[in-house]
């Protein structure tokens, strides 16, 4: 559960490009409003995947106002493959201890 | 957050907290809320000062090199530096002493400026240079909010070196200056001596650990 957080932030990542604020509504409408992550939280997230070369930051300049934009680097999207294939294990064993627990 | 956090994350990392806040108050007041409650919203949808520093804090990817390091940054940068500046200066004088004479033809005698250029410099090696490095140990630390260890072992390493420093200048019969000395050793005829120069270095352990202790209760 721990991995979760990184684990959707590299999936839109690897979408398209997104500065923080984007990036916390495109979360929030993804999963539904399921998953809201904190805000302000997500910055130390995302500098974190970006000191781990998980994700790029750059510069730019959008109606006058300067946003720092990130996205997936390659390592980001295997690193979201590997993921992606450990949390479809996890839910799958926990879908099947919750179906065999209920018959 | 400087206490910890690398100086170039915490500018990018507020000028981004700053700007989303402004996106989310702008998406309040589209909303119809008035600027106070915009502003208002937009603080509690980004979070409290405790929490954001708490996300930081909790990621040692954005720790700073001292603190992911500090026995390297305390313990063995900065006597290593001391020893640098220490060999770099006798150099520089040295090589200054050699222009005087072999450049400008002025013979290097007790009156000449060779001797004032010895005593700054010895002045500044044996007294000042320990006391600048065990200070600047000290505020890197303060400004870090590093543990105490490393930075006392690397204070007291420079202190005890510098101390233990000595340097000489021999002059002939005639007031010649005729070599320059130094080694690293203790003498049961200088520990007069020995103790005033760790003082200052021991004033400012002193003064760093009654500080620490303020900044920390505070």
């Amino acid at each position: 559960m721990a991995g979760v957080p990184e684990l959707l932030l590299l999936q839109l990542l690897s979408a398209r490009e997104m500065y923080g604020y984007e990036l916390a509504r495109a979360v929030r409408l993804a999963t539904g409003d399921t998953i809201q992550l904190g805000e302000g939280v997500l910055y130390p997230a995302l500098h974190a995947l970006e000191r781990r070369s998980l994700v790029r930051a750059r510069q730019r300049s959008v109606q006058g106002r300067t946003r720092i934009y990130y996205t997936a680097t390659p390592a980001g999207r295997r690193r979201l493959l590997q993921l992606t294939r450990e949390w479809r294990r996890i839910s799958s064993a926990v879908d099947g201890a919750l179906a065999g627990s209920s018959s | 957050m400087r206490a910890g956090v690398a100086p170039r994350r915490v500018r990018r990392l507020i000028a981004e907290w700053q700007a989303h806040h402004t996106d989310l108050s702008g998406a309040a007041a589209d909303a119809g809320a008035g600027p106070a409650e915009a502003a208002l919203l937009a603080d509690q949808q980004l979070g409290d000062d405790a929490t954001l520093l708490r996300a930081c804090l909790n990621r040692p990817e954005l720790l700073s090199v001292t603190h992911r390091h500090p026995r390297l940054m305390f313990g063995v940068v900065p006597p290593l530096l001391f020893a640098l500046v220490f060999v770099v200066l006798i150099a520089i004088l040295v090589q200054a002493l050699d222009v005087l004479h072999a450049g400008f033809g002025i013979t290097l005698t007790r009156s000449s400026p060779a001797e004032r250029m010895v005593t700054i410099t010895f002045g500044f090696l044996l007294w000042v240079l320990p006391a600048l490095v065990v200070g600047g140990i000290a505020h890197g630390a303060l400004r870090q909010r590093a543990r105490r260890l490393w930075p006392l072992i690397g204070m007291l390493a420079v202190a005890l070196v510098g101390a233990a420093t000595n340097l000489g200048v021999q002059w002939s019969a005639s007031g010649v200056l005729s070599s320059l000395s130094g080694g690293i050793g203790v003498s049961t005829e200088r520990v007069l001596e020995l103790l005033a120069r760790v003082a200052p270095a021991g004033v400012i352990v002193v003064a760093y650990l009654w500080r620490r202790r303020s900044v920390h209760a505070s």
